[in-house]
């Protein structure tokens, strides 16, 4: 166990954290209308652009319980793009921003599929609160005719999911061999390698969150935070991680099964890889195939994701960072579906309320999880 | 009382189905999308809230026989009939369990058991939701074994 630890979150995290606290019981959400939207849209680029241009199709999408997004078409000398706009509610699900969102997307355009990051607005702008302007990336994020979850938990891929499975296993060995030094990445904090700097501003930042969202306390919270802070590992190498890699959060060509896009970037920060290889597998989004073999994230076993994963990396995979991460993924996981979940909703600071309202069922899966592992770390 | 709550959110439910849903315009995939989990929670809601008295008083009697069990004194008896105040109670109780996970390790564990016990009551509280799994009966049937 290391001998010190500090409860430090990162700068910008922490930023939003103050803002969130700031808006509690005075910003009450007002879901933008596409009308609206195409208003500020052609105020913020009017002071971008240099240029003539037109906007059209205004539209709301779905899903998004941290995100309020539409999509619009841009026309400008003479061709026109299909674009997404992703704006901040008062306060959001998971801790993030759009400048860190933007920055890492620019950071890793070129290593793996990622929407193109072309604008990045704060709150002082048209839209009044942070927001992102990506390109509309062609695919689905489920093969169609599935229903699946608003959450896009649990997604299965059918008769596609052989062609997508090596594809994200490489696209994840390629972020976490990303060279990430030359890049902008200046919204993020940078860890120290061989110490664990990393870790303990993610359980930092949730415990934090923890403490000042949740409306009561729950014992398998403040026993996996206390578990967690004892058996810190030292990260070995710095790596940049997704943080929500998991299956609903990328897109694909349904006639080519080609991973076209890895979206949902808000939550990146420079970390362990093990914290995405164990998300990618916690228990909950898969499912089971024909023969009874679990397949994570509803594409690969995990024993199958480990291996091509070592292949392709060059990198390890150590089993007992592993477990490590998965209590911390479930760790953060419970605390934002019953912490932040009922408090957003409570304030009225979300643009979701119906989906922040059922997330807590969510957390009741992880908690008969985590409790399992809690026993079985406690008869060691 | 008539109607009952049950009745009153089956009925709303109903509506949301046969009437809003098939209103809505085709390419509103958003406002779908709020629709259905709507109905979704008012069907969780019918599954549950005729059990939440019970439930916090369960929850009430649980910490209350933590605290006996590592050797604390809790607080007046839990208010009869006052769902607000039980639950203001429990949440109190919650706390202060919470903080003794640093002590000793007798207290952990039984802080631990007392996880698992509320655990599988809010898998079952839950089970409409979707998302847990292998959850052992409806909240009124797990609150009664529990009893």
């Amino acid at each position: 166990m290391p001998a010190t630890q500090s409860r430090q979150v990162e700068r910008t995290l922490g930023e939003e954290l103050e803002r969130k606290i700031r808006r509690r019981g005075d910003a009450i959400h007002q879901p933008a209308d596409p009308g609206t939207t195409r208003e500020r849209l052609q105020a913020f680029l009017s002071a971008e652009l240099d240029e003539p241009f037109a906007l059209g199709d205004v539209r709301r999408l779905t899903g998004g319980a941290s995100a309020e997004q539409f999509t619009f078409e841009l026309e400008r000398g003479g061709v026109t793009e299909k674009l997404v706009l992703r704006m901040d509610p008062p306060a959001q699900l998971l801790p993030g921003n759009r400048l860190r969102e933007f920055q890492v997307i620019r950071a890793v355009a070129g290593v793996l599929p990622v929407p193109r990051a072309l604008w990045v607005a704060d709150a002082d702008s048209p839209f009044g609160t942070s927001a992102l302007i990506t390109s509309f990336d062609r695919g689905v994020a489920a093969p169609t005719g599935v229903v699946g979850k608003a959450t896009g938990l649990s997604t299965a891929y059918g008769d596609h999911r052989a062609a997508l499975a090596p594809q994200y296993v490489q696209h994840l060995a390629n972020l976490h061999t990303l060279d990430w030094s030359g890049a902008d990445l200046s919204a993020l904090d940078v860890p120290a390698e061989g110490t664990t700097e990393a870790v303990d501003r993610r359980i930092a930042l949730w415990d934090r969150i923890w403490a000042e969202d949740a409306y009561e306390a729950h014992p398998t919270v403040a026993l996996a935070s206390a578990w967690l802070w004892e058996h810190r590992p030292v990260v070995d190498h710095v790596s940049l991680i997704h943080g929500d890699y998991r299956n609903g959060n990328f897109l694909f060509d349904e006639a080519t099964d080609e991973i076209t896009a890895v979206l949902d970037w808000e939550t990146a920060h420079l970390g362990d890889r093990h914290e995405d290889l164990a998300y990618m597998m916690l228990p909950g989004y898969g499912h089971r195939d024909d023969e009874g073999r679990y397949l994570c994230a509803g594409l690969e076993t995990a024993e199958t994701i480990i291996a091509d994963y070592e292949r392709l990396s060059g990198l390890t995979v150590d089993r007992e960072r592993l477990r490590y991460y998965t209590v911390l993924n479930m760790y953060w996981a419970i605390i934002a579906c019953i912490g932040t979940a009922p408090r957003l909703a409570g304030e009225r600071m979300t643009h979701n309320g119906p989906m922040l309202n059922v997330v807590p069922g969510l957390a009741a899966f992880f908690i008969a999880e985590l409790n399992t592992i809690l026993r079985e770390e406690s008869s060691r | 009382m008539m109607p009952t709550v049950t009745q009153t959110l089956s009925t709303m439910r109903l509506t949301l189905e046969q009437t809003v849903l098939p209103a809505l315009p085709a390419d509103g995939a958003f406002v779908q999308e709020q629709v259905g989990l709507m109905m979704a929670t008012l069907d969780w809601l019918v599954d549950v809230h005729e059990s939440e008295y019970r439930y916090e008083l369960t929850e009430n009697e649980e910490y209350r026989a933590f605290f006996a069990a590592v050797g604390r004194e809790t607080d007046a008896a839990p208010p009869a009939g006052d769902l607000a105040a039980l639950r203001d109670q429990t949440r109190a109780l919650k706390r202060a369990a919470a903080d003794l996970v640093g002590d000793d390790e007798p207290a952990r564990e039984l802080l631990l058991g007392l996880a698992e016990r509320q655990g599988r009551r809010e898998q079952a509280w839950f089970r409409m939701t979707g998302f847990p799994e292998d959850v052992p009966g409806d909240i009124a049937t797990v609150l009664a074994g529990a009893r």
